[in-house]
C-alpha cells in the first residue's frame, strides 16, 4: 500500500512541493512541514476555529482537512495576510481595539473575519457575530473583537 | 489515525468500483468534517479513502423533470444559498444555513450529512417534509428509495458497502404551500436539540395535506403520522395545532445526552411543533 502521496500545496501564495502519508491532516503539514504556525491546535474536532485557515477564500478548519484534499488548492494562513511588511486592516484593528488577550484564537478569527469581509463588506453587528461562530475565545474577549471586526470595515 | 490509501475517482461508476474492489476496505469521504473526527478517534480505519470532490457530477445542484435534484456532493453552503432551493426548498436552503458554523458549511455536503445519520441533524427533517428521494448508485446502476427508508437506524442507513448516495431528489411543491422549520439548540454551533420540518398544502383554509418531520428526538428523523392525520382535512386553527403538536410528542423516542435529557426533549418537541406550524401559516 502506498504510504505516501506526492502533493502540490499553494501555500500564502508559495508552491510547495510534498510527499506525505494521505492520513496526514492540513493542520500538521502547516505546522510542522511548513512551520508556520499560525494555525493553532485547539480541539482537533472542528468546534474550537483556532486551527482556521482560508481555502481558496473560504474558512475551513484545517484541523479537520486532509493534506492530499488542500493539493491543487489556495491556502492562506495568518503569516500571508500582510502584504509587504504591513499589516491587514483587520490586523491592525486588532491591535487598536485590543481584541488580542493571549493571542490563540487570533489567527482563527481574523482569517474568519477577512472570508466574511471578503462575501459582506458592510456587516451589521449581527453578521459578524454570525460570521465568527465557529470561533472560541477563551479569554472571551468576543466584544472587542466583534467591535475590531467592525471597525476594519468601516475603514477606521 | 490508521493508515490508508486515498483514492480519487472522477465518475460515479469509478467510485463504485473502487468501493465494490476493496468492499469492507474502503470508505467514501466527502466534506470529511465527521469522518476525519471519526477517523482520529479511530472508530474507523478504512484502508482506502475513495474521495468524491473530483465528480463534477455529484455537486450539481439543477431542476430534472419537474424536480429539484441536489448533488450529494453539494456543500451546505451551497445548498443554503442557491437560488434554485431557495425558491423550491426554501426550509431545506434555511436548515443549511443552520448546519454547525461557516467553515463546516463551507466543506460539509449534504450527502456526507445524510450518509452519516447523526441524531439532530438538520436536512434530514426539511427534506422528509418536502418528500424527498434519495438516488443511490451502485454496482448495478441507480435506486431511488423514499429518503423516509434511508435512515435505517442510530448512525445507520440502507447503503450497502458498494454504494454512494448519488443525488437527493425533491419533488414539485403544490402551490400555496406553508412550510418552515424551527431548530431549537443552545449554541450555534451545535446540532439540534429538537428540528421540526412542517409543509402543509392549504386550499381555501383547510389544510389539504400535512407533512411533519423531526429530527433529534429519535434514533432516525421521522415523519410524525399522528400530527399529520390531526392537521389533514381539517382547519389549522389554534386547537388544531395543539393537537397536533401533542401528537408528535406523543411519536417521539428521543435519547439523553448532554445538550439535553429525554423527558425535557419530548416537552421541546411539542412546544417547537407548535412553533413550527404556527410560523408556517402566518401565526406568529
Ligand atoms: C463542529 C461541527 C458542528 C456541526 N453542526 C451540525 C449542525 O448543527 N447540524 C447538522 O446537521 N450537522 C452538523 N454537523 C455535521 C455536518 O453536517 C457534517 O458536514 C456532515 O455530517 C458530514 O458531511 P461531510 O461531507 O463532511 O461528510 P464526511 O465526513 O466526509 O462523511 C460522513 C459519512 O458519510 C459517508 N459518505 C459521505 N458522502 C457519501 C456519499 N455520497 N455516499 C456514501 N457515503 C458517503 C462517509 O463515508 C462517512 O461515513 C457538524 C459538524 C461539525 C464538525
Ligand atoms: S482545532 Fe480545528 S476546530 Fe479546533
Ligand atoms: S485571546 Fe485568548 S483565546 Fe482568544
Amino acid at each position: 500500500m502506498a504510504t505516501r502521496q506526492q502533493v502540490q500545496l499553494n501555500v500564502n501564495g508559495e508552491v510547495y512541493d510534498l510527499e506525505v502519508p494521505p492520513k496526514r491532516l492540513l493542520l500538521d503539514v502547516l505546522r510542522d512541514d511548513l512551520g508556520l504556525t499560525g494555525a493553532r491546535r485547539g480541539c482537533e474536532d472542528g468546534f474550537c476555529g483556532a486551527c482556521t485557515v482560508l481555502l481558496d477564500g473560504k474558512a475551513v478548519h484545517s484541523c479537520s482537512v486532509l493534506a492530499v484534499r488542500a493539493a491543487g488548492h489556495q491556502v492562506l494562513t495568518i503569516e500571508g495576510l500582510a502584504q509587504n511588511g504591513k499589516l491587514h486592516p483587520i490586523q491592525e484593528a486588532f491591535i487598536q481595539h485590543g481584541a488580542i488577550q493571549c493571542g490563540y484564537c487570533t489567527p482563527g478569527m481574523i482569517l474568519a473575519a477577512r472570508a466574511l469581509l471578503d462575501v459582506n463588506p458592510h456587516p451589521m453587528e449581527q453578521d459578524v457575530r454570525w460570521g465568527l461562530t465557529g470561533n472560541l475565545c477563551r479569554c472571551t474577549g468576543y466584544v472587542k473583537i466583534v467591535e475590531a471586526v467592525l471597525a476594519a470595515a468601516s475603514g477606521q | 489515525m490508521e493508515d490508508f490509501e486515498y483514492l480519487k475517482p472522477t465518475t460515479t461508476a469509478e467510485a463504485v468500483n473502487m468501493l465494490a474492489q476493496h468492499s469492507g476496505e474502503a470508505r467514501a469521504i466527502a466534506g470529511g468534517q465527521s469522518l476525519i473526527p471519526m477517523l482520529r478517534a479511530r472508530l474507523v480505519g478504512p484502508a482506502y479513502l475513495i474521495g468524491l470532490e473530483a465528480i463534477p457530477d455529484l455537486a450539481r445542484i439543477q431542476a430534472v423533470d419537474g424536480s429539484l435534484r441536489i448533488g450529494a456532493m453539494a456543500t451546505h453552503l451551497e445548498v443554503a444559498t442557491s437560488a434554485l432551493v431557495r425558491q423550491r426548498a426554501s426550509i431545506l436552503a434555511e436548515a443549511e444555513g443552520l448546519v454547525g458554523s461557516p467553515a463546516v458549511r463551507n466543506l460539509g455536503t449534504l450527502g456526507g450529512n445524510l450518509c452519516h445519520n447523526e441524531v439532530g441533524a438538520d436536512p434530514p427533517p426539511p427534506l422528509l417534509a418536502l418528500g424527498a428521494t434519495a438516488v443511490i448508485a451502485g454496482p448495478g446502476g441507480d435506486r431511488k428509495l423514499p429518503l423516509e427508508q434511508f435512515f435505517t437506524g442510530f448512525l445507520e442507513t440502507a447503503l450497502a458497502e458498494d454504494e454512494i448516495l448519488a443525488y437527493v431528489d425533491i419533488p414539485a411543491q403544490p402551490p400555496g404551500l406553508a412550510s418552515a422549520y424551527v431548530k431549537y439548540r443552545l449554541r450555534a454551533v451545535d446540532r439540534s436539540i429538537v428540528g421540526v420540518a412542517v409543509a402543509l398544502a392549504i386550499e381555501g383554509g383547510v389544510c389539504r395535506e400535512a407533512k411533519v418531520a423531526l429530527g433529534g428526538v429519535g434514533p432516525v428523523p421521522f415523519r410524525s403520522r399522528g400530527a399529520e392525520a390531526v392537521l389533514s382535512g381539517n382547519h389549522p386553527d389554534e386547537r388544531t395545532i395543539e393537537q397536533a403538536a401533542g401528537a408528535a410528542m406523543a411519536e417521539a423516542r428521543p435519547m439523553s445526552d448532554a445538550h439535553a435529557s429525554a423527558d425535557y426533549r419530548r416537552k421541546m418537541v411539542a412546544v417547537f411543533t407548535r412553533r413550527a406550524l404556527k410560523h408556517a401559516l402566518g401565526m406568529g
